[in-house]
């Protein structure tokens, strides 16, 4: 039995094509993982066969050697929280309102909000500093704010793996670094993060572990420093580029290379 | 809470005024008596009161409270603010139900034209449902099936009514125009014993619905399946409507109406929506057949004819109001 999220031969499609095909992949436990690639790569789509969202067309998604699409979708939802892309919330919703929703695969019908709901959802509010904007509407927030109200409903959920689907689209530089540090600081405290990002040099910079994908299968895999290589990159994104250092952090960030 | 409370104490108020409006004005004090037990009454006001005025008046709320209710799950299970429980197909598969019974077969007795109206609505919600569960229940297909099955079902009733027996085609017409006028205690006593459960259920499935309001990824993230739970929601809306229209025939737009004058007082969570949105549609249609029997008196409009009046106005401020969404 291995620990965590694992695909064995994961093959995913929607319509005759398949879009993810024989895919073996272990998310390591405790780390922050980051899924880049072009787009149509396949990162959103292995994203949702991770957390139990779609169903694979073959092979297994295991978490904890237990067949996902198998499992009931509640118990799901409390080991696995997964945010989508650009969600939308219903018309005139408060941010407490939204965050307590995380709690939904915890509660039963009958069941009163308990201790432990408040506090997860207290916690929630404290790891992405929205405690100040509770009684406020989704619809009047900045981006990053409501992302990061979107991320505090998920960390309610206390779910031990967190899937982010591209999570700093559409955000400006100070809210994608917020949401990154953010990242961080939950896979410090034990959560296992897995998201799917568009810039290489974040990614470079901030994960624990980068998988290239490229038309539906693993290019590279590993630590930044050994996936962001110029052959790597050149055969997935088909851009000629240079690895530098990075003067603030010494890893590895690259560059494309002029005309 | 205080809104809801206030509507709830504006209940008894209406339904005086219910009593004592009509062909016939019955002085308050008379009312009161009547309803008592103290002092004296006219018998006739008295037989007018019980045996008509009373039990029509709290058909209406009933029905009312049970069309708000339906209208309100359905715009929550289907996303969509502008949905009633007419597009899930409850009103064409009923009026179709009705017409085969009062035209097609004219031995039959008419007592039955509330159970055959309540199966024909079920049949048509689960052909919809059916044909849209398969596509995953989004708002835009289900409309479009409603739509597709409406005018099939519509044809059907066209045909029927231009080959039928004038008669019976006029009889039929009339309870199609949705009216209180057979008001009995029996008819209310079903009724109230077929919602007072699915009302229950749904107030313990209000989190449900709260958690519909998300798009499907969302609601699937936290544990439930999104189209399985519109379906079952669409359901127990179906039952609740179809009850309703079979008691009176298909009554308009309390069903879009009251959820939103209720989601604009008390916001979108369903624990404070639902109740607030029954009070509001059980005086809606109060007020609508109060209207109806007293402005023209001794002639009655229909409430389905006076709420179809009030509500296309309303449904077009609406699609204003969302113009640019």
């Amino acid at each position: 039995m291995t620990d965590g999220l694992v695909t064995r031969d994961l093959t995913l499609g929607y319509g005759a094509k398949p879009i993810v095909t024989g895919m073996d992949l272990t998310i390591p436990p405790g780390r922050f993982t980051v899924l880049a690639g072009p787009n149509g790569s396949g990162k959103s789509t292995l994203l949702r066969a991770l957390a139990g969202t779609m169903r694979p067309r073959g092979g297994q998604v295991l978490l904890d050697g237990a067949s996902v699409p198998a499992m009931a979708a509640r118990d799901l939802a409390r080991r696995v929280g997964i945010l989508p892309q650009s969600p939308q919330a219903p018309e005139g919703m408060i941010v407490a309102d939204l965050v307590r929703m995380g709690r939904f695969p915890h509660r039963g019908l009958l069941s009163r909000w308990s201790d432990k709901d408040e506090a997860a959802v207290t916690e929630a509010f404290r790891l992405t500093r929205t405690a100040d904007l509770r009684d406020q509407p989704l619809d009047q927030l900045s981006g990053g704010q409501r992302q990061r109200a979107w991320i505090a409903m998920v960390l309610a959920q206390r779910s031990r793996i967190v899937l982010l689907d591209e999570p700093t689209t559409f955000l400006d530089l100070a809210h994608q670094i917020e949401v990154l540090h953010l990242i961080e600081d939950l896979v410090h405290a034990g959560r296992t993060v897995v998201a799917v990002l568009h810039d290489l040099n974040q990614a470079a910079r901030h994960a624990d572990h980068l998988i290239l994908l490229d038309a539906g299968r693993i290019a590279a895999e590993g630590a930044p420093a050994d996936v962001l290589t110029p052959q790597n990159v050149a055969q997935v994104f088909g851009v000629n580029v240079s690895i530098l250092q990075d003067p603030e952090t010494g890893r590895a960030m690259c560059i494309p290379k002029a005309r | 809470m205080r809104v809801t409370l206030i509507a709830a104490l504006a209940m008894p108020l209406l339904l005086l005024a219910a009593l004592g409006f009509g062909d016939r004005p019955i002085p308050l004090g008379h009312i009161l008596s009547a309803l008592t037990g103290f002092g004296e009454a006219p018998p006739d006001a008295v037989f007018i009161l019980n045996q008509l005025r009373l039990p029509r008046a709290l058909l209406a709320m009933t029905i009312g409270a049970a069309l708000a209710l339906a209208g309100a799950i359905c715009q929550a299970a289907m996303r969509n603010p502008l949905a009633e429980p007419g597009l899930i197909g409850i009103n064409g598969g009923a009026a179709l139900a009705a017409l085969v019974l009062i035209i097609g077969m004219p031995g039959v007795s008419l007592a039955w034209l509330p159970w055959a109206a309540f199966g024909g609505a079920m049949v048509m919600v689960a052909l919809i449902q059916g044909l849209a569960i398969r596509v995953g229940m989004r708002s835009q297909r289900i409309i479009l099936i409603g739509i597709g099955c409406g005018a099939l079902t519509g044809g059907i009733a066209g045909f029927l009514s231009s080959m039928g027996d004038i008669i019976l085609v006029q009889r039929s017409m009339i309870w199609m125009a949705g009216s209180l006028q057979d008001s009995r205690w029996e008819k209310l006593w079903i009724l109230l014993m077929w919602m007072t459960p699915a009302m229950i259920l749904l107030m313990l499935l209000a989190p449900v619905l709260d958690l519909l309001g998300f798009e499907d990824p969302v609601v699937r993230g936290l544990g439930v399946s999104a189209p399985w739970s519109r379906a079952g929601m669409l359901a127990l809306c179906a039952l609740i409507a179809a009850a309703a229209v079979a008691a009176t025939g298909p009554i308009g737009f309390v069903g879009l109406i009251a959820p939103h004058i209720a989601r604009h007082l008390v916001g979108a969570g369903h624990r404070r929506l639902l109740p607030l949105s029954a009070l509001m549609g059980a005086g809606l249609l109060l007020l609508a057949d109060t209207v109806g029997r007293s402005i023209i008196a001794p002639a009655q409009i229909p409430a389905g004819i006076l709420t179809a009046l009030l509500g296309a106005p309303f449904f077009g401020w609406l699609m204003w109001r969302h113009r640019n969404d």
